[in-house]
């Protein structure tokens, strides 16, 4: 294998993949009752546009974008609409959400009960994608609902529309999959080989890019021989594989290896050295979306951890509550204390099980409590770790003890609002110090004095 | 239905009343400061063994006593001042057995409490405890026995030595290091002496200053447990080689051979263990390489034009006086943040 690609810094947590890596995604049932948030990206919330009481097919639209930076939800299952109302979003905040719950149809005049028919976007194009005119291929990824799958969720029509000035030269299709224990995108890579290939052909369509860059970090060989294999007789599309190193998914990181390029820091974006990024599962979602007509109402997600019965993938409808999942797949340990959206270095702790699958739910990682010690800081022994483990080159310790000295300016001057929380810095210090929490109420305190200005 | 309204939450799932809710990350790597310092421990052992084995007794008289100094005057700093720290994190363990291995065998019991002293009470806690020190405080006791009691700092015991000296007897058993033979005669006076001897250990001096070997074993565990990084020891040691072996060139009747330097007095034992030491030398790569020269800089000239025959001691304090100075100057340019060839472009 060619020379594994990689960037500066990181760590090594213990991958935890084993859990679930080998299992294939199992499909789970449509539940009988959903929740919907019409938040499930960045940028501006969907508005609703069903009522209580409305009947809805599967995969029609229930809400519409609210402006260009925003994306429109579907209905996961066919049934009754019984609340708009708000509901705990797995992002740890509340928002309207839409409850759907699975009812027969209602009968028509002439007794028939009709068939429900699945939406489907009528102006799919099979597999005459490369015919076809680009501003319409990213209609129907707008229309489809698609956001960036990876977990930040920034809607993917908006990464496909780049200004003017700014030239877009390379796709970067992020396969890392870094976090411990997730193992949804290699899964998806494994088992959706052909409709990533698609995917990754359309986006590159889309862009007009000639080159495109599929990075996997290399704890992940099978997924990275099928890949190359399905890319060989694709032109312009490297597989490339990634020493395996948290962050080695972020997207600044996975640039940096691919392309040598740096992105600039905030508000610079991958646009700016001419790169758009998107995750494997997105591009899998997008050939579904252009050539079947399919909105996004289903995903696959890791259920990992130590503290569950059996560790699995598994597809489920956008909107299925997390219980709901759990108890399909077998259940919990005893040990449980914490359960996390997303994987343990960034991901977001639950406080129930009471909350909706959303489109960026890479999974969830059940884990006992943790060591009381780890949430004890001790004195910092200046062992610089923190500094080797910064993928962004900034000095963590430094700007901990502006911050805890209540220096806000020394700390913007040492570059916190460049950090991007990626948690490298407190997983790697000795002494459990807080440091990248330190940093985020911070930039909340920065960003809000700047708006204030 | 209105907006705020409550939603049924649906049915319950066989999950605990409390989960922990705690800021990401949710994992944390194992090593400790603990962790860290008994890896020093441990790496400093071969060294120790050496010791006692060429000094006998005597040494393992010093270094009980240096150990068991430092934890009790560790444990008094943080009562008297309040200070952090704890006897648990090791740090003064390894504290004591680097006084230790910096001490001459036939130290005086009361000499080498006095180095505990000043390194846990005046060189650690008054500066604020664990992590807050500016210099080395082992070194630092150090510095200050020399200068506090020069004869009894540089009496040598000669290697093979196994009982207790008595002081009528100490006459008889002393020899001196290399670095002074050189230093009172020239080179011509070390002949000798070989560098076998040099390396394994068969030579006058500190606890810690004879076996080249042993030290450089205990450093490659270090590296290989990724306790400390290789800039520091290897620029120390480099640096100082080179400004060495620029005098032998210049003057082989004079100066001794960079080899003769690299194997003697106290380098092997500054570069690897106490100029690593994490809380006195700076965060960043950039700016340890630039300690490590000033070190390696020091050392070499000290040895060649100071009064003293040895100078990692002083030539690691005085860029421990740096370190801050070296943090504030060489901060990394941030990822993504042009360097000034691109912005002028």
């Amino acid at each position: 294998m060619a020379v594994r690609k990689t960037f500066k810094g990181g760590v090594h947590p213990h991958e935890y993949k084993e859990l679930s890596c080998s299992k294939g995604s199992v499909e789970m049932p449509a539940p009988s009752r959903v929740v919907v948030p019409l938040r499930q990206h960045l940028g501006a919330p969907a508005k609703a546009v069903v009522n209580v009481g409305d009947r809805v097919v599967e995969g029609q639209v229930i809400g519409e974008p609210g402006g260009f930076v925003s994306a429109p939800v579907h209905a996961p299952i066919a049934g009754e609409v019984t609340a708009v109302a708000k509901h705990r979003h797995p992002g740890g905040f509340v928002c309207d959400a839409i409850v759907i719950e699975a009812k027969e149809p209602v009968p028509g005049p002439d007794g028939n009960v009709p068939v429900q028919v699945p939406y489907r976007m009528p102006a799919a194009v099979g597999d005459r994608y490369m015919e076809a005119d680009p501003a319409l291929l990213k209609n129907l990824i707008r229309d489809a609902g698609l956001v960036g799958m990876g977990g930040a969720a920034f809607p993917t029509h908006v990464k496909l529309s780049p200004p003017a000035g700014k030239p877009v030269d390379t796709l970067v299709i992020n396969g890392a999959e870094c976090e411990p224990f997730l193992t949804c995108d290699h899964r998806v890579m494994l088992e959706e080989t052909e409709k990533v290939v698609h995917g990754v052909r359309i986006l590159m369509r889309v862009l007009g890019v000639e080159r495109c860059f599929v990075g996997i970090e290399d704890n992940k060989p099978d997924a990275i021989a099928q890949l190359s294999a399905a890319f060989a007789d694709v032109p312009g599309v490297v597989v490339s594989a990634c020493r395996v190193k948290y962050p080695q998914g972020g997207e600044k990181q996975l640039i940096k290896a691919l392309t040598g390029r740096e992105v600039p820091p905030p508000p610079g974006l991958p646009l700016d050295v001419g790169c758009v990024v998107q995750n494997v599962g997105t591009a899998a979602r997008v050939a579904e979306a252009v050539m079947e007509g399919r909105t996004f109402t289903s995903r696959v997600i890791t259920l990992s951890g130590t503290q569950i019965a059996n560790p699995m993938n598994v597809r489920v409808k956008v909107g299925t509550m997390l219980a709901d999942v759990v108890e399909f797949c077998g259940g919990l340990k005893s040990d449980l204390s914490r359960v996390i959206q997303g994987g343990p270095m960034m991901g977001i702790a639950m406080a129930d099980l009471q909350v909706p699958v959303v489109k960026g739910t890479s999974g969830f990682v059940f884990l006992e409590a943790g060591n009381p010690g780890d949430y004890q800081a001790a004195s910092c022994i200046r062992c610089g770790r923190c500094v080797s483990a910064c993928a962004l080159r900034l000095q963590p310790v430094e700007i901990a003890k502006k911050l805890e000295a209540g220096d806000l300016e020394g700390a913007e001057a040492l570059h916190v609002m460049e950090c991007m929380e990626c948690g490298s810095c407190s997983f790697a210090c000795p002494s459990n110090r807080w440091l990248v929490q330190l940093f985020r109420i911070a930039k909340g305190k920065i960003n809000e004095r700047r708006r204030k200005a | 239905m209105s907006a705020d309204a409550k939603l049924d939450t649906g049915k319950a799932a066989a999950a605990p009343e409390r989960l922990i809710v705690s800021p990401s990350p949710h994992l944390r790597s194992k090593d400790t400061t603990a962790s860290i310092m008994m890896w020093v421990a441990i790496a400093l052992l071969p060294g120790v063994a050496v010791s006692f084995y060429y000094f006998g007794l005597e040494a393992v008289r010093t270094m009980v006593i240096a150990v068991v100094s430092c934890l009790a005057f560790e444990f008094v700093g943080m009562k008297l001042l309040g200070t952090a720290g704890s006897l648990k994190d090791m740090s003064a363990l390894v504290t004591g057995i680097l006084l230790g291995m910096n001490l001459p065998p036939t130290a005086p019991w009361w000499m080498v409490a006095a180095g505990g002293l000043i390194a846990m009470v005046v060189a650690k806690h008054l500066f604020g405890g664990l992590g807050s020190n500016v210099f080395n405080p082992a070194l630092t006791a150090r510095v200050f026995l020399l200068i506090a009691w020069p004869v009894q700092m540089t009496t040598w015991l000669k290697p093979g030595t196994t009982g207790l000296v008595t002081a009528e007897g100490l006459q008889a058993v002393t020899g001196a290091t290399p670095l002074a033979i050189i230093k009172e005669g020239g080179v011509g006076a070390l002949s000798g002496t070989g560098a076998i001897d040099m390396l394994m250990g068969n030579v006058g001096g500190s606890l810690g200053e004879v076996s080249a070997a042993a030290l450089l074993l205990g450093g490659i565990l270090l590296l290989a447990k990724r306790i400390i990084t290789w800039e520091i020891p290897v620029f120390f040691i480099g640096t100082t080689a080179l400004v060495t072996g620029i005098a032998w060139m210049a003057n082989p009747a004079q100066y001794a051979s960079p080899l003769t330097h690299v194997l003697t007095g106290g380098l092997m034992l500054g570069a690897i263990f106490m100029a690593t030491d994490m809380v006195t030398s700076p965060i960043s790569f950039g700016g340890r390489v630039v300690f490590a020269v000033g070190c390696g800089l020091l050392t070499g000239l000290i040895r060649l034009f100071g009064g003293y025959p040895e100078g990692v001691s002083f030539a690691i304090l005085l860029m421990n006086a740096a370190t801050p100075l070296i943090d504030h100057l060489m901060v990394p340019k941030t990822f993504g943040t042009p360097r000034k060839a691109e912005v002028a472009k």
